[in-house]
């Protein structure tokens, strides 16, 4: 037997298993875990299925339920997803459009111009026009007629409602009592004329009208000069050669629109090419499109004017009466002290005496407006007549019809209710109180008498009326006016009243009818206005009025010379020395204008067309006073004038006169609203009467700095190829002056392929000027929200299109050039590149396009973007649309959420409406069908758009032209889908000192 | 020639592992509480600012337009630089087998851990709807044909983050084990052998144990050397790929790699000044001749980068562009002056001292330099972000860009978060690697091994 011991480790090695002898040799004895061993049993699988599902299903909350209730019985001509339109017309102190209202679901959401307008303005709005349907949604409006309780020293304790039956019963009580007046700005409507004539008849009312910003002075001077009290129009468009005289007639003078247009006519590069020579002592739009501009203080006038008529009669254009050649040596001392060069004068003398008929002298507006200025116009008139200008240049026969508002009516009115003779007044369409200079005094005025007041909400008039008859914003109501003579446009509501309010007209209508002192056949101003035109042109030319929404003759005016009245001399006094070393200018923006529409953000947030600063006035003065007195861009200054205080920020505006200050009125409001009255100070109280310019001031500097919100970061273009400009003569010889492209960049990327439409854009840079009505137009088009100074500082404004304006020359007698900046919609887009979920994609039209709700906010496309035109929703901006702001919005365009990025589309909502019109109607989309926002808004016409494939479109026939190039293309090989076109200034000297390389 | 010994103080076995393991099984001291509770704070205080950011809009932050990018990813990027110098001595110093690394290893590691995680947040943060950062992500979803944009850098980015994220904290991990199971052993409370024992993932220390061990480890050595140049070369594309003056280089990743190692060492110096300074038996373990090391390499990568800086003006010039000629000039001259100097400054011209003997071994002077080269690697993200944009192509949109108080609190708060995360790390986790530590205790010591 064998006893020894045996141990073995498992029954495979007891029975002596071969393979698991040699695995004792090995260290390890398991052999090493593979993947297949790991496979999860059946249970464990359902066990996480189930978790998983119980995640997911949590996870995922309901979405609130939103609700699309169709029509019960729907409207005859609304359908739901579709535009209508109506003929409507907008006034604006000088100025007044046609205009088309376009609403969606009966609700108005954005004024357009009316292209049918051909007597009036078929292209192009002002800011101001396509900002004001904002007020309409105003929730600051007041929703019905209120009335005012007062306490011993009348001023406001309370506000409460009162019924229209209760206040009109009041009302006509008081009125029937006689020594009732009408406190109005010009109206120049004719049927409101006649109801205004019936309601004087009735109730024996005085009828007083006064404007803040006023043309006194330049209708007193046409009196005095030819008999007849207007204001003339101008016929820019046949002007050869321009000399303007602190006139901003590109900017904010009478109808700028209207000369925007007529200008932009002018200016083709072409032997015909007007030429324009500004003299000004602050920059404004006008002076930044001249191609002379010299700096004049509005004091100097006189000086420059006298020895230019000098000049005139010596090179014999024309000759001078003997009077006025003694008033004019009179002058000869002043002459010397000028600092604009006399060989310059005279060289503008012969431009004019050549040109005779076809040259105009401009000067009028606030800029101008001394206490001498009726003298400059006296002397312009006359040289304007003596050049054979009046009746070709100057359109006296389509003159601005109805009367001017002036301070002396104003005045008398005043001295009218210290007499006694005025009980109580009705004012409409004005807020006195904040914009008459003489507050104090008016204030005491109206204290003593009743005041009914039409304004929209309890604003710095509103708080001591005794009662506010809210008057319906125009959008709500009729009326027909006529802004050029003889040129009638019709008013029509496009909405049902929002709130109580009763058209201003209609008040007066109820009055009259319920006095009982005169027969009213008619219901409503409606019938009224419908029963004037009955009567002035037949039955069935309503209709068609409505439909057109202009009427009038197309004939243009035969030129009547009218004769200079040589008495007029007799007002122009021999020349007095003024002594004062600064002198004050107030001057209007072309975005807040008399301050109407200050509640209005768009046009807080709207920058100026020149200084590109916005939510804010300021005090303009020149670089070197500012080095002079060591001032700092945005030190607050205390400003004393006329006996009033007021401290403003500083702005170094280059250009500037030496000796002028300027600040914009219309800012600075108390009562008018949140938006309104947190945007600068009141300048109204520093005006003396209807002088705006020339006035004493003195100031000190104080330590306070108040940032002003420049939307534009630096305003050189550091010598790099961005605006090109040349000149005429440079441009005759070779119109691709200026441009070098010959450099051939190579591509990593193939080439797209635009099978169907490629949508292109061209920019006339030559055309435009800068006005910057196109931010407006694409901020209503696109519901771009505004987001406040605060976010303007720091660099987080919205505007889908900006208009750059770059200085070029020195800083004490600069030039400005203006370049608007869209979305360049690239082939090679850097934007598209860069971002990681693919929300900016190309798209088979050449456009570059959008998706928000895919796009998370990296904000690479931004960075990465050479032209920065993306914008980025940084908060929830949409938050900001409250009832009934959110009305105004457009439904074709989505409202964007925050942390998204946005941009220009090319209107791509008016893209797609085009496509979709032409396939209803069966036919191939038509050149110009589409139009986008700032396009169809340019006065202008400076921009172009269209479909590239088609080789007949206006846009191709110029994108490839040779003075047209793509911004930075030739340095980064962008190929945007947006070109320019070149510049040009009518001057002789070359622009381009070095032909250099980069 | 003799070798200096590694490790101090002629230990025993049983002392390193004793000295590495009180710092864990002894309960921290007054001292480490109140600093623990003020990082908490700042921690706290972190959360709260992104929470405000992430509720109410990036509008908080100082981004604008056309400055779109600022302190997110300024801070980003310097957290994510600072993470490379764990890799490179855990990765690269182990592969050349580079012995003197072994004590410093586990807390640069923890380092990087730390500070990408840090630096994770940022990109998420700065998204103008961060509750979708999910949607970088190329997975299989229900939104239609949407995808993601392989062409845009930061889709490069997420890869490279998340990658160089998982590997470390794998090698830091995995690095971790036979530590681990060895304070489980020690443990003589029940929780802590639980937890640790639930670490150490069932380590016995058998052969079979090391020689996987050895072989995971060598691998995942491998696998992140080349993340320690990819990283920060596709964060650099960022920049590089797009085409703004000052951003398209072709300098950029070899610039940004040596500008990480640069920083990411100067962090570990200071850590492992202030791991000197408070745990005072660490001294023999983390000598004076690992920080000299360390401070070696500092001044290499800070003329790097020096070089960098000089050929960027250099190509600026040599490209003819005004555009790069201005951005740098603007840099230099430019409303940013001050931050180019103090980049300068502090990234050039301090490591310099490191020349000098006394300064590389000086802890409190190498403590001052460390956070020196720090604050300068981060002015020149800032640098290059914010001076590059604010300045670009079309001056009509040159802009200034501010820190606002979001700003700060992301920035400072992100320091709250990182010492939070470390100190927790160095009172639970062993700090020096006690397996690897014992075999080369015997360096310079006269053992021949």
């Amino acid at each position: 037997m064998d006893h020894e011991k045996k141990y073995w480790l498992s029954l495979k090695d007891l029975s002596e298993d071969k393979d698991f002898k040699k695995s004792l040799q090995n260290e390890f004895v398991s052999p090493l875990p593979s993947i297949e061993d790991v496979s999860s049993s059946r249970r464990e699988f359902l066990q996480i299925m189930g978790a998983g599902l119980a995640l997911t299903t949590t996870a995922c909350l309901k979405r609130p339920t939103e609700k699309i209730i169709p029509y019960v019985n729907r409207p005859e001509d609304i359908i739901p997803g579709e535009s209508n339109y109506y003929a409507s017309s907008y006034h604006d102190g000088g100025e007044g459009f046609s205009i088309l209202v376009k609403t969606r679901e009966a609700r108005p959401i954005k004024i357009e111009p009316n292209q049918e307008a051909k007597l009036l303005n078929s292209k192009g709005l002002s800011p101001r026009a396509h900002a004001h349907i904002l007020s309409l949604y105003d929730p600051e409006r007041i929703k019905g007629p209120k009335q005012n309780l007062f306490n011993d020293k009348k001023t406001n304790k309370e506000t409460i409602n009162i019924s229209y039956k209760k206040l009109d019963s009041l009302l006509v009580e008081e009125f029937k009592k006689g020594q009732v007046a009408l406190l109005t700005p010009r109206l120049p409507s004719p049927s409101v004329q006649n109801l205004i004539t019936d309601f004087k008849k009735t109730f024996k009312t005085k009828h007083y009208v006064w404007d803040p910003i006023s043309m006194e002075d330049v209708v007193e001077a046409q009196k005095l000069s030819y008999g007849s009290s207007f204001v003339p129009s101008y016929n820019i468009s046949k002007a050869r050669f321009i000399l303007s005289l602190n006139c901003d007639f590109l900017g904010t003078y009478l109808s700028p629109t209207d000369f925007q247009k007529q200008f932009a006519f002018t200016r083709r590069p072409s032997k015909n090419m007007s030429r324009l020579v500004v003299l000004e002592s602050l920059m404004t739009l006008t002076g930044s499109n001249a191609d002379e501009r010299h700096r004049l203080s509005s004091v100097d006038q006189m000086s420059v004017l006298t020895f230019l008529a000098n000049a005139l009669s010596k090179k014999s254009y024309i000759s001078l009466p003997e009077k006025a050649k003694k008033i004019i040596d009179s002058y000869k001392n002043s002459w010397s002290h000028l600092k604009i060069s006399t060989d310059k004068i005279e060289e503008w003398a012969d431009h004019l005496g050549s040109n005779k008929g076809q040259s105009l002298i401009l000067s009028g507006g606030l800029r101008s407006q001394t206490k001498n200025s009726k003298e400059v116009y006296i002397l312009v008139n006359f040289l304007n007549s003596a050049l054979k200008n009046d009746g070709k240049t100057v359109n006296h026969s389509q003159h601005f019809p109805y009367e001017f508002g002036s301070y002396s009516q104003m005045n008398q009115f005043l001295s009218d209710v210290k007499k006694g003779q005025i009980k109580s007044v009705v004012i409409h369409k004005l807020n006195p109180l904040y914009s008459y200079p003489e507050k104090d005094k008016l204030l005491s005025a109206l204290k003593k008498i009743q005041v009914v007041y039409t304004g929209d909400r309890i604003d710095e008039t509103g708080f001591y009326a005794n009662y506010v008859v809210p008057d319906s914003h125009d959008l709500e109501k009729w009326s027909d006016w006529e802004f050029k003579k003889n040129t009638f446009t019709i008013q029509q509501p496009t909405i049902r009243p929002l709130y109580n309010t009763r058209a201003f007209e209609d008040s007066l209508l109820t009055w009259i009818k319920l006095s009982g002192l005169k027969k009213v056949q008619v219901e409503n101003f409606y019938q009224y206005i419908k029963t004037y035109w009955k009567s002035k042109k037949g039955s069935s030319f309503w209709n068609s009025f409505l439909k057109k929404g202009i009427t009038g003759s197309n004939k243009e005016s035969t030129s009547v010379t009218r004769a200079f009245r040589s008495s007029a001399w007799s007002f122009i006094k021999k020349d007095r020395k003024t002594s004062q070393k600064y002198t004050l200018t107030l001057y209007e923006t072309s975005g807040l204008k008399q301050g109407d529409l200050a509640n209005v953000a768009w046009l807080q947030e709207f920058p100026d067309p020149v200084t590109k600063i916005c939510w804010d006035n300021y005090i303009c003065v020149s670089p070197s006073m500012a080095l002079k007195e060591s001032f700092k861009e945005g030190q607050v200054l205390r400003v004393h004038s006329n006996g009033n205080v007021l401290e403003v920020p500083i702005h170094i505006q280059p250009g500037q006169d030496d000796h002028t200050l300027a600040l914009a009125i219309g800012y600075g409001h108390t009562k008018t609203g949140v938006v309104a009255n947190q945007s600068g100070v009141n300048a109204y109280p520093l005006a003396l009467q209807n002088t705006f310019s020339g006035l004493e001031v003195s100031f000190e500097k104080t330590k306070v700095v108040k940032p002003l919100a420049n939307v534009q970061g630096h305003h050189s273009m550091e010598g790099r190829d961005i605006i090109i400009e040349t000149t005429l003569e440079e441009f005759k010889k070779d119109s691709s002056s200026g441009l070098h492209k010959h450099h051939k960049v190579p591509s990593l990327w193939p080439k797209h392929k635009y099978k169907g439409h490629k949508w292109g854009m061209v920019i006339d840079l030559n055309s435009c000027n800068g006005c910057g009505t196109c931010m407006v137009a694409c901020q209503s088009e696109n519901n771009i929200p505004t987001v406040g100074k605060k976010y303007v500082l720091e660099g987080r404004e919205m505007h889908w299109i900006s208009v750059d304006r770059y200085y070029t020359g020195t800083a004490e007698d600069p030039l400005a050039v203006h370049q608007p900046r869209v979305c360049m919609h690239c082939d090679n887009a850097p934007c598209e590149t860069v971002c990681p979920v693919m929300a900016t994609v190309h798209s088979d039209e050449g456009t570059n396009d959008m998706i928000y709700n895919r796009c998370v906010g990296t904000r690479y496309c931004s960075n990465n973007c050479p032209y920065k035109v993306r914008r980025f929703n940084w908060f929830n901006y949409e938050k900001k649309f409250k009832e009934p702001l959110n009305l105004v919005l457009n439904p074709d365009v989505t409202v964007r959420s925050r942390g998204v990025m946005e941009k220009c589309t090319f209107c791509i909502q008016r893209v797609q409406e085009g496509k979709a019109q032409a396939k209803k109607e069966d036919r191939n989309l038509k050149d110009g069908d589409i139009q986008t926002a700032c396009q169809q808004s340019c006065p202008a016409d400076a921009i172009v758009f269209g479909d590239l494939n088609d080789p007949h479109s206006k846009v191709s026939q110029v994108f490839n032209a040779k003075n047209s190039y793509g911004l930075l293309d030739e340095m980064l090989n962008t190929k945007p889908s947006v070109k320019y076109r070149t510049k040009v200034r009518n001057k002789k000297k070359s622009i381009h000192s070095k032909k250099g390389h980069h | 020639m003799e070798r200096e010994p590694l490790v101090l103080g002629r230990k025993s076995l049983k002392q390193v592992t004793e000295d590495v393991s009180k710092l864990v099984e002894t309960v921290p001291g007054i001292k480490f509480f109140g600093f623990f509770l003020s990082v908490k704070m700042l921690f706290l205080f972190y959360i709260g600012i992104l929470v405000a950011i992430v509720s109410v809009g990036m509008g908080l932050m100082g981004v604008n337009h056309p400055v779109a990018w600022g302190t997110d990813i300024i801070t980003f990027v310097f957290w994510i630089g600072i993470g490379h110098a764990g890799t490179l001595i855990s990765a690269i110093l182990f592969l050349f087998r580079q012995k003197w690394r072994t004590s410093i290893a586990r807390t640069a590691e923890a380092m990087t851990v730390f500070a990408v995680l840090t630096a994770a947040v940022f990109p998420v943060l700065h998204l103008g709807r961060p509750w979708f950062f999910y949607w970088f992500l190329p997975y299989p979803n229900q939104r239609g044909s949407l995808w993601i944009n392989f062409r845009s850098p930061l889709t490069w980015d997420v890869f490279a983050i998340s990658t160089y994220a998982l590997v470390s904290i794998l090698f830091w991990y995995i690095g971790m084990v036979p530590d681990l199971a060895a304070l489980r052993d020690r443990a003589k409370h029940k929780f802590r052998k639980v937890f640790y024992g639930s670490l150490s993932l069932g380590w016995r220390g058998t052969g079979r144990n090391w020689s996987h061990y050895e072989m995971v480890y060598l691998l995942l050595a491998g696998l992140s050397t080349p993340l320690v140049l990819s990283v920060h070369s596709i964060v650099s594309f960022d920049f590089a790929t797009a085409g703004l003056p000052g951003w398209h280089a072709t300098i950029f990743p070899p610039y940004f790699v040596a500008g990480a190692i640069f920083s990411g060492f100067a962090m570990v110096v200071t850590l492992m000044c202030l791991v000197r300074a408070f745990i005072p038996q660490f001294k023999d373990y983390i000598t004076l001749n690992h920080m000299e090391n360390m401070n070696k390499i500092i001044m290499v990568t800070g003329m790097m980068v020096g070089y960098a800086y000089a050929s960027e003006f250099f190509m600026a010039w040599y490209s003819g562009s005004s555009y790069e000629q201005y951005a740098f000039l603007n840099r230099a001259f430019g409303p940013y002056w001050w931050s180019y100097w103090i980049m300068v400054t502090c990234n050039v011209i301090i490591p310099q001292f490191f020349w000098f003997r006394w300064f590389r071994r000086n802890i409190k002077a190498m403590f001052i330099i460390s956070i020196l080269v720090n604050l300068g690697m981060w002015f020149e993200r800032y640098v290059i972000i914010v001076t590059s944009l604010h300045r670009d192509f079309l001056p009509a949109n040159w802009g200034l860009f501010k820190l606002t108080f979001f700003d700060f609190g992301a920035l400072i708060g992100s320091f709250g978060m990182f010492l939070f995360l470390f100190l927790i790390y160095i009172r639970t986790l062993p700090a020096i690697s006690i397996a690897e530590i014992k075999p080369v205790l015997g360096v310079g010591k006269g053992n021949k091994h």
